[in-house]
């Protein structure tokens, strides 16, 4: 009965969300100063004067964008800007985590069908538990920062609604339909739990992750609307239909690139409620079952995130193609430092993705085969992380500069350059993946009579993938124009996805009817739990510098190119301000984190009846 | 059997003392980083009475390395040519010299200022936009979003470039003249019949329309059966989309859809598709529908009616097809202006295309307002 309190909060706000973009859509709240003097009297004198809706509407449509002064921004005291930055940001974190959990656990409901085993539907069952507290908590951030963004940005909201229109009421119609379609999948569980039921359910799941991925790509559009407006004219008006509005140049990358993202971040923070569960149980039984849960969270964060930096690429190569200068104003301008912050964040999730993995390795006996090479993984990646972290300026004083002779080191200063960043992120990747597959093989012994053969081959595309990877980034970043360096990094990049792929596939052969040795699941350190809770926490804070660095290419517009940010806060704030937003946010979602597992936690707590009531129960009988 | 235990002491503090020292270990990382603002440009306060050509270069440099964000691209990294570390006077003369320029610059002054608005009449090899073959710049046009450099400081970077390298600076200081032109275009009042759209962007310089025009773009007669309103809009806004047969593209104004209201392009979408009615009962003759408007307009309005703005600037705006018309009476006699109106062939401005200004000009103008056009051309010197 308890959990049935969840329900309200989505549906009600889906409700008032459609409510509210409904009467917005209408016009009703669009300002009268979001157009210059004359045209803007003109426009509404015309308004007046036409009564036909259509006319209307197409008056609407070419419009330009507005242009607000700074007296346009209501003052609320404190900055607009660090109200919806902690608002957004968190209604972004738990809505990646909502959107993720569904996401894997339809595909490990699906493999607790395939395989028979019950433990599979068991913790896909206890992974939505999570899912759905979060998703109240996500449509209250959401319906909060609706609120915010129309009381504090009203002439970009009021273009924004001008020019997505009706899709923002199918946004808000697809959320209801979610919250419906989520509370069937979850609370219909045990009720759909065999035979045909269960493809039912199945099928309400895809259902449920197809209208979640709409939900995404939906809101995506607006954000890459803001970043590289399409189907509008220099001005801002409107000239293209919905579909050219929303499909911007950067639309496909921010979708990939969330998608993946959101599947590492989702992993991660249900991993981190598996090593607390671990870390906290009291019998042997359940620490194994979290500890196995932790494993298979693991797997999955690091398993997203190993591509991640190949869409990240595509990405940033896309934002080059749409304008040289964004790209040069994230990668090379005032942004560019917080790219070393970067650099310390997925270091800490490969160095921690790594660790558990060497931890892991005390499950089984067969993994002393493979121990010996773990501490030369950990010199590479140890190397790796120093280039990567390595800036090509230094911070120094008048006299250290003359000392140095420039601000460049003469050996260091090479490796702050992206050649060398690229080389040490690829390897890193790639000895990451090696630690993967020597814990995956660890309690197995291959049968097949191709192993060594296998194993020589698997050796050789390691060696070429590296000596390809070093070779590219060396001779095209230093020894050739700058245009070829950009070329240079998808060599790498496809080097490391040949080891990764090629590893799958030959170890998948190689260990079909390995023999298996036995593992002893809860037999693992409790350091190694820790690193279950490091990965969140970089994969948080990571988020929310890189969703800054996104938001902040456009500089001192809202709308880039066509709608200027005249507010108060119109500024890029330093680094450490920065830097101190994203920890305030990352510790607020630690902490709703936290009240989420204790829910997850009260819904299996039954009080003990009192004695009194046992007594007259036992009268009774 | 029952092997449950107590539960172990301190897992929260410790989980949640590890998360925030995690957190704050990269808040420090952050924090130790170069704490640098971004700030939003700012237009700067120039006083044009104490500015000399020194601060002028100045002014230049700052806004090379701030508001035009030049070194964001032209530094030692070789995303451009690095500006600072050539001679760039030096380079456009060499540039112009180049069989690959087609730009109009005939000197490095020129050139410099072509290549800031306009970059992609010439780009550096090597340096054009990846799988271009060089053609397309990767540079925005400084005049334009989101830089939106004003004249003044396009020639203020000028004149910084000139003077690095020790060449004399070019490029005139700065009148208070200049500085007093609007930021944008003038808002007008909105036309509100089909007669004064046509006159208000000269739609007849080019097509024939309400009776008269030009042949330099297709008649726009007939076209309610042949296209859509829709179709007829997008012409509009989008003029080069879909070009009609045997008409060169490049020519209609791009920028026709923002010049006007909305309710004058719904009264020429309108009267386009054949849904709107002219404001006369039967079309009048070219001469009595301009003369009409021109008594009682003076001179400037006549040059609007005319649509002499579609492809000449003049009075800071118009078109950059034909040349200037402010100097032109230190250029031409009044009776080369006559000529160059009714006969506009007989002589080409060097740099421009012939064939291109429409040739029945004589017969639009009434004798008297060729004259008052003439004269109020030859005083422009």
């Amino acid at each position: 009965m308890k959990e049935t309190k969840n329900f309200s909060p989505p549906v009600l706000l889906s409700l008032l969300l459609v409510a509210v973009l409904g009467f917005l859509w209408s016009g009703d709240m669009v300002p009268g100063h979001w157009l210059p003097g004359a045209v803007a009297s003109e426009v509404a004198a015309e308004e007046v004067a036409t009564a036909e809706g259509a006319d209307s509407a197409q008056e609407l449509q070419l419009r330009p964008a507005p242009r607000p002064g700074r007296e346009d921004y209501p003052d609320v005291g404190v900055s607009s800007r660090s109200i919806v930055w902690i608002i957004a940001q968190m209604h972004l974190f738990f809505g990646a985590l909502v959107l993720a959990v569904p996401l894997f656990v339809l595909v490990i409901e699906l493999l607790g069908r395939s395989t028979g085993d019950a433990r599979y539907d068991d913790m896909a069952h206890e992974f939505m538990k999570i899912s759905i507290t979060a998703y109240s908590i996500t449509a209250l951030f959401g319906g909060t920062l609706a609120l915010a963004l129309f009381l504090l940005y009203p002439d970009l909201m009021a273009y924004l609604m001008q020019a997505f229109g009706a899709q923002m009421l199918v946004y808000a119609m697809l959320f209801f339909m979610e919250s419906i379609l989520l509370y069937v999948y979850y609370y219909g569980w045990d009720a759909m739990r065999y035979g045909n039921a269960k493809w039912v359910h199945l099928s309400l799941g895809l259902l449920l992750n197809g209208v979640g991925a709409t939900l995404m790509v939906m809101a995506n559009s607006w954000a890459t609307f803001m970043m590289a407006p399409s189907g509008v004219n220099e001005v801002g008006a409107v000239i293209g239909n919905i579909w050219e509005v929303m499909k911007g140049p950067l639309w496909n990358p921010i979708n990939l690139h969330r998608f993946i993202a959101n599947i590492a971040f989702g992993g991660a923070v249900v991993g981190a409620y598996a090593a607390y569960k671990c870390l906290a149980a009291r019998t042997a039984e359940d620490r194994a079952h979290y500890d196995w849960m932790g494993y298979t969270s693991n797997f999955i964060a690091i398993l997203a995130f190993l591509p991640l930096p190949f869409a990240g690429y595509w990405l940033m190569a896309e934002i080059y193609a749409y304008s040289q200068q964004m790209g040069i104003t994230a990668m090379g301008g005032i942004l560019a430092w917080l790219f070393i912050v970067q650099a310390v964040l997925i270091g800490t999730i490969l160095m921690a993705g790594n660790y558990y993995l060497w931890s892991g390795m005390s499950r089984t006996e067969g993994s002393k085969r493979y121990q010996g090479m773990i501490k030369y993984i950990a010199v590479v990646l140890v190397i790796c992380f120093l280039i990567w972290v390595t800036p090509h300026t230094l911070i120094l004083t008048s006299g250290e500069i003359a000392a140095l002779g420039g601000s460049h080191h003469h050996l260091l200063g090479p490796l702050g350059i992206m050649p060398a960043k690229n080389i040490a992120v690829n390897l890193m990747l790639i000895f990451t993946f090696l630690s993967f597959q020597l814990y995956r093989r660890s309690d197995k012994v291959a049968t097949v009579s191709w192993e060594k053969a296998g194993n020589a081959l698997m050796v050789a595309i390691y060696v070429v993938a590296i000596v390809n990877i070093i070779f590219a980034g060396v001779y095209y970043g230093y020894f050739t124009n700058t245009v070829y360096k950009v070329g240079a990094s998808v060599t790498q990049v496809v080097s490391t996805l040949v080891v990764i792929i090629s590893g799958v596939v030959i170890d998948a052969f190689m260990y079909r009817k390995a023999k298996t040795l036995p593992s002893f699941w809860g037999q693992v350190s409790n350091r190694s739990q820790y690193a279950l809770f490091a990965l969140p926490i970089a994969f948080t804070w990571l988020m929310a510098l890189m969703g800054y660095v996104r938001s902040s290419v456009r500089t001192h517009w809202h709308v880039y190119t066509v709608m200027k940010d005249n507010s108060p806060d119109n500024f890029i704030p330093t680094i450490g301000y920065a830097g101190n937003m994203m920890t305030i946010v990352t510790v607020m979602f630690v902490l709703f984190v936290l009240f989420i597992f204790w829910i997850a936690n009260l819904s299996n707590t039954k009080q003990a009846p009192p004695l009194s009531v046992t007594k007259k129960a036992g009268e009774a009988a | 059997m029952n092997n449950e235990t107590k539960a172990p002491r301190g897992v929260l503090a410790k989980s949640m003392g590890f998360s925030l020292a995690l957190a704050l270990l990269f808040t420090l990382v952050a924090n130790l980083l170069p704490q640098v603002e971004g700030e939003a440009p700012v237009d700067q306060e120039v006083d044009l009475g104490a500015l000399t050509m020194d601060s002028y270069v100045a002014l230049g440099e700052t806004l090379f390395s701030g508001k035009g964000t030049c070194a964001l691209c032209h530094n030692d990294l070789g995303r451009a040519p690095d500006i600072l570390a050539i001679n760039m006077v030096e380079v456009a003369n060499q540039h112009l010299q180049d069989e690959r320029y087609k730009g109009s610059a005939t000197d490095a002054e020129s050139y410099l200022h072509e290549s800031l608005v306009d970059p992609g009449i010439y780009v550096v090899k090597d340096y054009g936009k990846k799988g271009s073959n060089d053609t397309i710049s990767p540079m925005p046009a400084v005049d334009k979003s989101p830089i939106e450099l004003s004249e003044i400081e396009i020639n203020a970077i000028i004149a910084f470039m000139q003077a690095k390298d020790g060449y004399d600076v070019t490029v005139p200081l700065p009148t208070e003249a200049a500085a007093a032109e609007p930021a944008s275009p003038e808002v007008q009042k909105s036309a509100d019949t089909i007669e004064a759209v046509v006159a208000k962007y000269s739609c007849q310089a080019c097509h024939v329309i309400l009776g008269s025009g030009g042949d330099l773009g297709p008649a726009l007669q007939q076209m309610a059966g042949r296209f859509t309103r829709e179709e007829i809009r997008q012409g509009i806004i989008a003029p080069d989309e879909v070009i009609a047969e045997g008409f060169p593209p490049g020519v209609m104004p791009q920028d026709l859809a923002e010049q006007m209201t909305v309710k004058e392009l719904d009264i020429l979408v309108d009267y386009l598709a054949g849904h709107g009615k002219s404001a006369a009962t039967s079309p009048a003759s070219p001469a009595a529908t301009h003369a009409e408007g021109a008594v009682d307009s003076d001179t400037e309005s006549m040059i609007s009616s005319f649509g002499c703005l579609a492809c000449h600037v003049m009075l800071g705006s118009g078109g950059k097809i034909g040349p200037g018309l402010d100097d032109i009476g230190s250029r031409l006699s009044a009776e080369e202006i006559r000529q160059s109106i009714i006969d506009p062939n007989a002589v080409i401005a060097k740099g421009f295309p012939s064939g291109v200004m429409p040739l029945n000009y004589s017969a639009q103008m009434s004798e008297m307002q060729l004259d008052a056009l003439v004269d109020f051309l030859w005083e422009r010197k």
